[in-house]
């Protein structure tokens, strides 16, 4: 008990980084879904395919590998970048593919005559979709949006591989000091839950409002 | 009755006004599936023309065209002498800008046989979207406006009501109220009784009607209810195949057919 109470600055430090990255990359992932995903949709064959191609390595690739190969391949190629913005492109590149998918599945799965009858009154592209198209997808976007938030927020931690001191490593680096290993994994585990239970939550929250006119 | 002057500005018709649409010689395929294969058409200001037909004639698809949320393949379509979808630029037909196309999309309204209401917006919404979106009308006056159309096709209860607490008759109702907010220079009516009940198709038609003997109100109306067609039309057109075959006056088109293909066609019909 006494160690955590020594330790809590530090582990707060680190889960400040944890919510900072996941708020970095779920605003970016989306950002790059709703273009990729309205681009999968509607886009010329080039941009669908590139696309395309993005969202099926993505899919085929574990984290962690897209972690590996971004972090130490931007250096590589002469990019000078510090392991922060690193490591936050690099899990909004993953995010921004599944995101995609999301949002693709989404808004293609609202009936074609919402486009027709929003066309037919005069509306161009993009009003269509911020007036007509949009406001009926987000409802359906919520729920598996959701659930990719959690698992990037869960996927932070993988960051502590490449030596970020998000919340994971600070426990760590805490455990190895105090050698308490136990209490301070079920605390960083505790911590980790809340955070992805209350953004479920939040998701539920959501859903039922964007619902309001059933 | 094929006239080939084009861009129609000739005086004629029952409403004495000009021609507000000419088709020519329109062609349209589906890959391999030739829809429609030369139609000819033309609707004076003010009229109403019924198109009849049986299904897979190509009556939605020339209506979907001359919204142009469908490209044609061939011919010409003007509406109010300018031509739909495309700019001719030295013989070639060259597609037009998105925002000109939206333009002139706001001027032909269309009510859908499936409604197509915006199912997250209430009935008022529904209406007043495109006057504030497209027409910039400010906010209070395109809802005051909306409200009396809603009040004109009998909705004046259902103002915020969402399209899913409606029936199928009064979400259709609101799409007509929708297409006449846009003060169209033409209305397509694409089948808008087809999908309803048939206790609903009554409410619907009457609203038609009224709209019809407002004058006015030009109306091109793809539909299966002869007794409206007899009713209410200025003309009767008859498509078959992918083409005109016939057109007349109702009573003469009716009791008179000219081809076979509209016997046949008229008596399935009257047979049922």
């Amino acid at each position: 008990m006494q160690a955590i109470l020594d330790n809590w600055p530090l582990l707060i430090d680190g889960l400040v980084v944890t919510i900072e990255i996941s708020i970095y990359v779920i605003v970016f992932g989306t950002l790059i879904g709703l273009v990729g995903g309205l681009s999968l949709l509607y886009g010329g064959s080039v941009l669908r395919g590139l696309f395309r191609a993005y969202v099926d390595i993505i899919r085929g690739l574990p984290l962690l590998v897209t972690i590996f190969l971004i972090f130490y391949g931007i250096p590589a190629v002469g990019i000078p970048m510090d392991k922060f913005p690193a490591a936050v492109l690099a899990l909004s590149f993953f995010a921004g593919g599944h995101m995609s998918e999301i949002i693709r599945g989404a808004v293609g799965s609202i009936p074609k005559g919402q486009m027709d009858a929003a066309a037919s009154i005069g509306l161009t592209f993009f009003p269509r979709l911020r007036y007509v198209i949009l406001p009926q997808a987000i409802r359906r976007i919520v729920p598996p949006w959701v659930n990719l938030c959690v698992e990037l927020i869960k996927g932070t931690s993988l960051v502590s591989l490449v030596s970020i001191t998000d919340l994971l490593l600070s426990a760590q680096q805490i455990l190895e000091r105090t050698a308490q290993p136990i209490p301070f994994y079920i605390l960083t585990a505790a911590i980790y839950f809340v955070l992805c239970y209350s953004m479920a939550t939040l998701g539920g929250r959501l859903e039922k409002r964007f619902a309001y006119y059933d | 009755m094929i006239e080939t002057e084009p861009k129609g500005q000739m005086p004629g018709g029952p409403g004495g006004g000009k021609n507000i649409i000419v088709i020519e010689d329109l062609q349209k395929r589906f890959g391999h599936l030739e829809v429609l294969k030369g139609v000819d058409l033309k609707v004076d200001q003010g009229e109403v023309v019924v198109v009849i037909g049986p299904s897979g004639s190509g009556k939605t698809t020339m209506l979907r065209c001359i919204n142009f949320l469908e490209e044609y393949n061939g011919g010409r379509i003007y509406v109010d002498g300018e031509l739909v979808g495309y700019r001719e630029k030295g013989g070639k037909l060259v597609r037009r800008s998105e925002g000109e196309i939206a333009r002139m999309r706001a001027d032909v309204a269309m009510v859908f046989q499936s409604f197509n209401l915006f199912p997250h917006m209430t009935a008022l919404e529904n209406v007043a979207l495109g006057p504030i979106q497209v027409r910039k009308v400010p906010k209070d006056q395109a809802y005051e406006k909306a409200k009396a159309l809603l009040a004109r096709v009998g909705l004046a209860d259902k103002l915020d009501s969402y399209p899913s607490k409606l029936s199928g008759g009064q979400q259709q109702r609101v799409g007509i109220a929708r297409a006449l907010a846009m003060e169209p220079k033409i209305i397509l009516f694409d089948e808008v009784t087809s999908a309803l009940d048939p206790e609903l198709v009554g409410e619907v038609l009457a609203v038609m009607k009224q709209l019809a003997q407002s004058h006015g109100v030009t109306m091109l109306v793809v539909t299966h209810e002869m007794m409206f067609a007899r009713e209410v039309a200025n003309r009767v057109v008859f498509m078959d195949g992918g083409k005109v075959v016939e057109e007349g006056k109702p009573e003469e088109l009716f009791s008179n057919p000219q081809t076979e293909r509209l016997r046949t066609f008229l008596k399935r019909f009257f047979e049922h």
